[in-house]
């Protein structure tokens, strides 16, 4: 911000570039604009213009003081005083700068305290215009950071000696690597994840393996670009750099890890081949009666069940149960005093198939069956075991 | 006196129609906006001087709830009345 001192010649010469009218119209133009809000004033106390501002008349009464030299009463006369107030559009525009800052709602446990020793920085570095902006912007940006070690000793006493602010400043740059360092372990977390399905895979998993390693290897990328801006508010030092140079590292390496594991399950592929080219064509199938964990009883359930019967697919299966819906048996309807487990009693000499029913017929509640509602009977299969 | 009768009013003195009063209006409208962007200081003789100042953030209380708020920073455009003008309001539209 080059602050220039500006006469209303200058703003004249601006508004004849805008308008294309000669300078000196202009430059009578803006002295008429001002000399018109000047008899506004005079006449009517207040001046509206739109787009630009009110002006009003305020008057002030007579008030008695005291003058500090000599101690006389004195009386200050009456006089009026013009208050001005932007309109919206020109208040935002000058304010753009802090625009997106908004008021924040203060906690009760914070310590105003060590608030304003943080303020001590930013005034100092405001008396240069250059650096306006960032030093405007760090108290928010410390807010947080100031408000969690509010029950420290530290920045309280920081008010007392100026060389104890160094680590009340400090505070977010040590807090910073605690928040990321979930963030830094996400990926190794993750790692073992991502290895899961490499060590079971079949003949289609390497591409997807492949997505997801991608995937995993997105998420840190994009966990860094979210921390970035976040360090680079927190501190303008040079300790922010430093630690999101560290973050990177740890990310580095578990991408690394990742890597690794993935070459490593990629050669041993080979060997389980045959037995998982097997698995896989069981896996098609599978999905379609177990939809919860879907890869770990894939591979116990394999002796289990050599054969499934391909009808399943068409219709609903109860899950853990002893047997396959292979068909419908018949249809019933629904009448007063027809239960669901009179039907179960009629089809399969047992009660215990209500649930078999429900499933077939997507009941949510057995106790609740519209009446006159349509059931299919399912025709059922045992599971060998 | 509202954006209408300013705008009459100034016609008046120009010699322009209203429309054209308030086209000018706004390009000079948006010729000051554009200069109190960048922070400059505009002062009119006799009339007065526009500055854009900072305001510091601050905590501020609700005297009613006790809750207390931080007000973010900001850049807010002031008006100081010049003298002259002063006199001339005390004095009731003389001189």
């Amino acid at each position: 911000m080059s602050e220039q001192k500006l006469t209303p010649v200058d703003i004249a010469s601006g508004l004849s570039r805008r308008a294309s009218v000669p300078l000196r119209y202009s430059e009578d133009f803006v002295r008429s604009f001002f000399r018109a809000i000047e008899e506004g004033l005079v006449h009517d106390n207040v001046v509206k213009v739109k787009g630009f501002g009110t002006f009003k008349t305020v008057s002030v009464d007579p008030r008695e003081s005291i003058d500090v030299n000599t101690g006389a009463r004195i009386e200050i006369a009456g006089h009026a005083k013009v208050s001005f107030t932007p309109d919206a559009a020109l208040r935002d525009a000058v304010n753009k700068p802090f625009l997106e800052f908004e008021t924040v709602i203060l906690d009760e446990a914070t310590d105003t305290a060590a608030m304003e020793s943080l303020d001590e920085i930013p005034v100092a570095v405001v008396a240069e215009p250059v650096a306006e902006k960032p030093a405007a912007e760090k108290p928010v940006a410390e807010k947080p950071a100031a408000e969690k070690p509010a029950a420290e000793p530290a920045p309280v006493k920081a008010v007392a000696e100026p060389a104890a602010e160094i680590p009340a400043v400090e505070k977010p740059v040590a807090e910073k690597p605690v928040a990321e360092k979930p963030v830094a372990e996400k990926p190794v977390v993750e790692k073992p994840v991502a290895e899961k399905p490499a060590a079971e895979p079949a003949p289609a998993k390497p591409a997807e393996k492949k997505t997801a390693a991608a995937l995993v290897a997105d998420k840190p990328a994009a966990t860094t670009s979210t921390t970035a801006p976040v360090a680079e508010k927190k501190t303008a030092g040079a300790q922010s750099g430093k630690s999101t140079a560290h973050a990177l590292c740890y990310i580095l390496t578990a991408l690394l890890f990742m890597l690794i594991g993935y070459i490593i399950a990629y050669y041993w592929r080979p060997v389980e081949l045959p037995d998982f080219s097997v698995k896989e064509s069981q896996e098609q199938v599978i999905p379609a009666e177990e939809e919860p964990e879907p890869e770990t009883p894939a591979v116990e359930a394999q002796p289990a069940k050599p054969a499934i019967p391909a009808e399943t697919r068409d219709y609903p299966q109860v899950e853990g149960g002893e047997y396959w819906i292979v068909g419908v048996e018949g249809t019933e309807v629904m009448r007063p005093g027809k239960t669901l487990l009179n039907f179960s009693l009629q089809y399969y000499k047992s009660k215990d198939f209500v649930n078999y029913i429900c499933t077939m017929n997507d009941i949510k509640n057995p106790d609740i069956v519209p009446l006159d509602m349509e059931l299919k009977m399912p025709k059922l299969l045992k599971k060998e075991q | 006196m509202n954006n209408k009768e300013f705008i009459s009013a100034l016609a008046q003195q120009e010699g322009l129609t209203a429309r054209d009063t308030q086209m000018l209006v706004n390009h000079l409208v948006a010729e000051l906006t554009s200069q109190f962007e960048s922070g400059n200081i505009l002062t009119v003789q006799n009339f007065g001087q526009f500055e854009v100042k900072k305001k510091l953030e601050r905590v501020v209380v609700n005297p009613s709830s006790g809750q207390r708020m931080l007000v973010p920073p900001k850049l807010v455009l002031g008006f100081k009345t010049s003298a002259q003008l002063k006199s001339r309001l005390q004095k009731g539209g003389e001189a």
